[in-house]
């Protein structure tokens, strides 16, 4: 007798124990799609960043130089699924343009945006008649324009200036489309290639802009990142897209030199490889050596390593960060103590490292 | 457009675009007064006038097509 209530209960516990595993398993997918995933695709000496949503949404910000469009097509082809949701010009400089109309020819984009610039360029050219053809959708890039991303991620829109800026050292860098991505706690500063004067008046405008991650403007070029924006920001994480052995001095040792005094740690993808931020909306995590898709720098043995940045827990400082004035909008006041938590993101240990 | 486009100057160096590929040049070595939006000869010895109000212009005109049903506001996607 009791032997068959066991046999009945056998299946029962079976099931509960299998629900059990499948809850956990289901729920272990959701806590990872819920995540905002930043990847900064390594395109030699450009710009190429891929935004994937807590819901799925993608947004390419911009496509890296002419050289590097076949790779990038192949890197996105890999990651990317169905048309882009969103395709971002922050300018239209080779440099960031170059790889645009091969990679929606490759994946597709249901909606363009533009900067606006008044530039001449034929590669620019040929990619606004590529979207005449193809009809898809442009809107113009502005300061204060918000992107709702789904899952509760958004990109605010920092530049262009309206007024746009004339007279600059390059008025395309000057205006060119400056973002903060947000999700949960944490964002990311997308600078473009801003100038200083782009800096300024941002920072003039008393937008929100401290960000866990910044992506640094203009390859590290010395005429961008400026203290005044460093010290708003105040990023733990700083990622540098430049190419392995350019000939522009990118990055600079003056922004170098200005993103270690505010205890940002840095990574390259002309060192790195491609650099992926992940975010559950309360700390971020940062992925290295995914793909390497430039050719002109060195091989290198594939390796991948993770390193989280918690940003949002008790641990002490280690003493080595300044302690720096935070003066934005959405500190608490004018001159708090930057979070002491901020030093993990500086010299966190690396918790995993796996193979691609 | 013929001839060689001027993409930007990056310190001593122009970028320039040609063939849909970057060249870098030594701005030294370009008519005086160039600067990024420029269009030159094929030899770069000379600014070809004209050159970049109409490109500008064609790109202008093309994008304010493009964009007609934008309508300013947040984007949802």
């Amino acid at each position: 007798m009791r032997g068959e209530v066991s046999l009945r209960l056998m299946p029962i516990r079976r099931a509960i124990a299998l629900a059990s595993l499948l809850l956990a398993l289901f729920g272990a997918a959701i806590a990872r799609a819920a995540e905002l995933t930043v990847h900064f695709l390594d395109v030699g000496q450009g710009d190429a960043i891929l935004i994937v949503s807590p819901s799925g949404k993608t947004v390419l910000v911009d496509a890296g130089p002419p050289q590097a469009a076949g790779r990038l097509a192949r890197r996105l082809r890999e990651l990317v699924h169905e048309p882009l949701d969103l395709a971002i010009l922050t300018h239209p400089h080779a440099d960031h343009v170059g790889g645009m109309k091969r990679s929606i020819e490759a994946v597709g984009a249901r909606l363009f945006l533009d900067p606006g610039a008044s530039h001449g360029s034929p590669l620019y050219e040929a990619l606004l008649r590529s979207l005449e053809a193809w009809r898809i959708p442009v809107k113009i890039a502005k300061a204060g324009r918000t992107i709702d991303l789904g899952g509760g991620a958004s990109l605010h829109l920092l530049g262009p200036l309206d007024p746009p800026l004339v007279g600059t050292r390059s008025d395309v860098n000057a205006n060119c489309v400056v973002a903060r991505l947000v999700f949960g706690k944490t964002a990311v500063y997308l600078a473009g290639d801003s100038e200083l004067e782009t800096e300024r008046h941002i920072l003039a405008s008393r937008e929100i802009i401290r960000s866990d991650v910044y992506k640094v403007a203009h390859h590290g070029s010395r005429f961008s990142s400026s203290a005044g924006l460093l010290t708003r920001v105040q990023p733990g994480v700083a990622v540098i897209s430049a190419g392995a052995h350019n000939d522009y001095g990118h990055p600079s040792e003056r922004a170098l030199s200005r993103l270690a005094s505010y205890g940002a740690r840095v990574y390259r993808t002309d060192r790195d490889g491609e650099i992926t931020i992940s975010s559950d909306g309360e700390a971020i995590r940062v992925t290295t050596g995914a793909a390497r898709i430039e050719q002109a720098s060195p091989k290198r043995p594939g390796h991948r390593r993770e390193r989280h940045h918690r940003l949002h827990d008790e641990a002490p400082g280690d003493g080595e960060l300044p302690n720096r004035g935070r003066s934005d909008g959405d500190a608490q006041g004018a001159l708090e103590q930057r979070p002491a938590d901020r030093a993990l993101a500086a010299g966190g240990p690396a918790i995993q490292s796996a193979v691609p | 457009m013929p001839g060689v486009f001027v993409d930007r100057i990056e310190g001593e160096s122009a970028i320039l675009v040609e063939n849909g590929q970057e060249r870098r040049v030594p701005v030294r070595g370009l008519p005086n007064g160039v600067r990024e939006g420029d269009w030159l000869s094929a030899d770069l010895t000379r600014i070809e006038a004209g050159g970049r109000d109409e490109a500008e212009r064609e790109i202008d005109e093309r994008r304010k097509r493009l964009s007609e049903g934008d309508d300013g506001g947040d984007i949802s996607l």
